[in-house]
């Protein structure tokens, strides 16, 4: 569990508050009025497409930039205009590590502990990122992943009340993917709050309690994961059989299967959408058991399943490409 | 001690750490200039005291040029394409602490290398500084005046390595047109004129009074220099960059 006991939480109980934010770059408007909110103790994750507009928010937020339109409150303050009463509450991590690669991984920590006027203890912030061996190595020796488990340490070893993550698993193996995640549910579970930016859906899927999905500098759609996939339907999938072409296959409600290559073979995919879901699935289900059988083929890998942050995500870029 | 200058201080800390352990970084701002002072130094000896006197004051104000100005340039430069900037700002240190601790650094070196001289300047039959005070006013504003041009030359550079080439044309103009290394009225009378409103006259004229108890008069230095730093100043707020030019 991580020792957050010295944060100061804000009595306000929403760390972040966007109001018709808009920011451009010249002509091009790259963030285009979008609203949210993060609760205090949240963890919100921010998905989209490269060039959505995640970042700039997210800089807005850190107080990197003003914003050019609408407002925006962390912790209740500008975080451009109140960046120095911020700072010392805020983490941040960003997508890029910014580490000096001829400092030894001690002396990083060591540096950002001596900036920060209540930092965690340094063998306390390694050993949460699972760098305590690699406390006397150059930051330029560590790989990818390590980096940025060192970056997250950074992050955290101020005790901050907000922490921005940037896709802070990017590089990481499985394994320090997954203690990453813990150690992000213990932080929310201590009151942090965290505003998560990822392409990894999976981890947003696994660590959000609220998403919001930019594309093209506006919020396509926001909310619970439940609340984001309802009405997307649900995905019934199985391998092609050998047996059968693919032009033969069952047409559903009118509608050909995608087919997708899985695991190097031909997978065909159908989605279920409209009013009584579970009952759609059910009888597309029995209509392509009637079509094996009366083929005589197996319909091997046969699954159904709800549709994903993924399948979402994937529909709100192909409708707006 | 303000958190903004216990800050400064702990980033000074590391940049000298980063220079004692970076060989490149170590022989060029530290060892490189130093020997090339000693050499010109060495060689004025078989001329007057006058003479000595005059190169190793000289060179006590061309030193500013390599720590805080050719090294900063390529540190503000490397650092901010790194996001090492970017990524201190994201934390407790206010702007002014995390560029003020590169240049304390930097002014630190250059403090030892003139510490240097100084003391090399009693066997060289110079003796000790006249007026020590003076002297420390005239390097640390010389310290200040080029860190801040090092910041305007790293805004306009894409790696560290083009920042320091691009500190040379700078680095000429101050050498060449100043009384560093030859006195203004060697130059030709209306380049002698111009250099005597260049950065580096006042700068090298403050050192040498403070240095030898005569040159030229102290305030329309101290006011030039002064005008020189706030100008610096406004420049390098309005060209600094905190974001890569990469990309």
């Amino acid at each position: 569990m991580v020792d957050m006991s010295t944060q100061t939480m804000t009595s306000t109980d929403t760390a972040v508050e966007v109001t018709g934010l808009r920011q451009s770059y010249g002509a091009f408007e790259a963030v285009k009025g979008i609203d949210f909110t993060v609760p205090a103790g949240g963890l919100f994750a921010l998905l989209g497409t490269n060039g959505a507009g995640k970042t700039t928010t997210i800089e807005v937020l850190e107080g990197f930039r003003p914003a050019a339109g609408g407002t925006v409150r962390l912790l209740g303050l500008d975080p451009y205009r109140s960046r120095r009463a911020l700072r010392p509450r805020v983490g941040i991590m960003l997508q890029e590590s910014g580490l000096i690669g001829d400092l030894t991984v001690a002396e990083t920590v060591d540096l950002w502990r001596d900036l920060h006027a209540r930092p965690m203890e340094r063998v306390a912030a390694l050993a949460l990122v699972g760098l305590t061996d690699k406390a006397g190595v150059r930051v330029r020796q560590l790989s990818g992943g390590q980096k940025r488990r060192l970056d997250l340490a950074l992050a955290v070893v101020g005790r901050p009340e907000v922490l921005f993550l940037d896709e802070p698993t990017t590089g990481m193996d499985p394994e320090a993917r997954i203690a990453t995640w813990r150690l992000i549910q213990d932080l929310v579970a201590a009151g942090t709050t965290v505003l998560l930016t990822t392409h990894y859906l999976e981890e947003a899927e696994r660590l959000a309690d609220r998403v919001a999905i930019m594309h093209r500098g506006e919020i396509r759609t926001a909310g619970t994961v439940p609340e984001v996939v309802a009405g997307h339907g649900d995905r019934i999938a199985f391998l092609v059989p050998a047996e059968a072409p693919i032009d033969t296959l069952p047409r559903i409600d009118g509608a050909a299967p995608e087919i997708v290559v899985d695991d190097g073979r031909p997978t065909a995919r159908y989605t279920v959408t409209g009013g009584d879901p579970d009952g759609r699935a059910h009888r597309t289900v029995a209509t392509l058991l009637a079509w094996a059988t009366s083929r005589n083929v197996t319909l091997n890998r046969l699954s159904v399943r709800p549709a994903s942050l993924e399948d979402v995500f994937l529909t709100i870029v192909e409708e707006n490409r | 001690m303000t958190t903004d200058l216990k800050h400064t201080v702990r980033l000074a800390r590391v940049d000298i750490l980063l220079i004692m352990r970076n060989r490149s970084a170590l022989t060029n701002a530290v060892l490189m200039p130093l020997l090339v002072a000693g050499f010109l130094i060495f060689t004025a000896r078989a001329q007057a005291a006058d003479q000595v006197a005059f190169m190793l004051t000289g060179q006590v104000a061309t030193l500013a040029l390599f720590a805080p100005l050719v090294n900063l340039a390529g540190f503000y430069t490397t650092r901010r394409e790194e996001l090492v900037l970017k990524r201190l700002l994201g934390g407790p240190a206010s702007a002014a602490a995390i560029l003020g601790g590169s240049a304390a650094g930097a002014t630190a070196v250059y403090l030892v290398q003139v510490l240097a001289l100084c003391v090399a300047a009693v066997p060289l039959g110079v003796g000790l500084p006249h007026n020590p005070l003076l002297l420390l006013a005239g390097v640390l504003g010389a310290a200040g005046l080029f860190s801040l041009v090092s910041m305007v030359i790293s805004g306009f550079s894409s790696t560290g390595e083009l920042a320091q080439i691009a500190t040379v044309p700078f680095m000429f103009l101050c050498l060449f047109l100043s009384p560093a290394i030859v006195p203004l009225d060697a130059l030709p009378e209306q380049l002698g004129r111009i250099a005597g409103y260049l950065p580096m006259t006042p700068v090298t004229e403050l050192i040498r009074t403070g240095f030898l108890g005569e040159g030229g008069d102290v305030l329309p230095n101290l006011g030039l220099l002064a005008a020189w730093v706030a100008v610096a100043a406004v420049v390098a707020r309005r060209w600094f960059r905190w974001d890569p030019r990469r990309g």
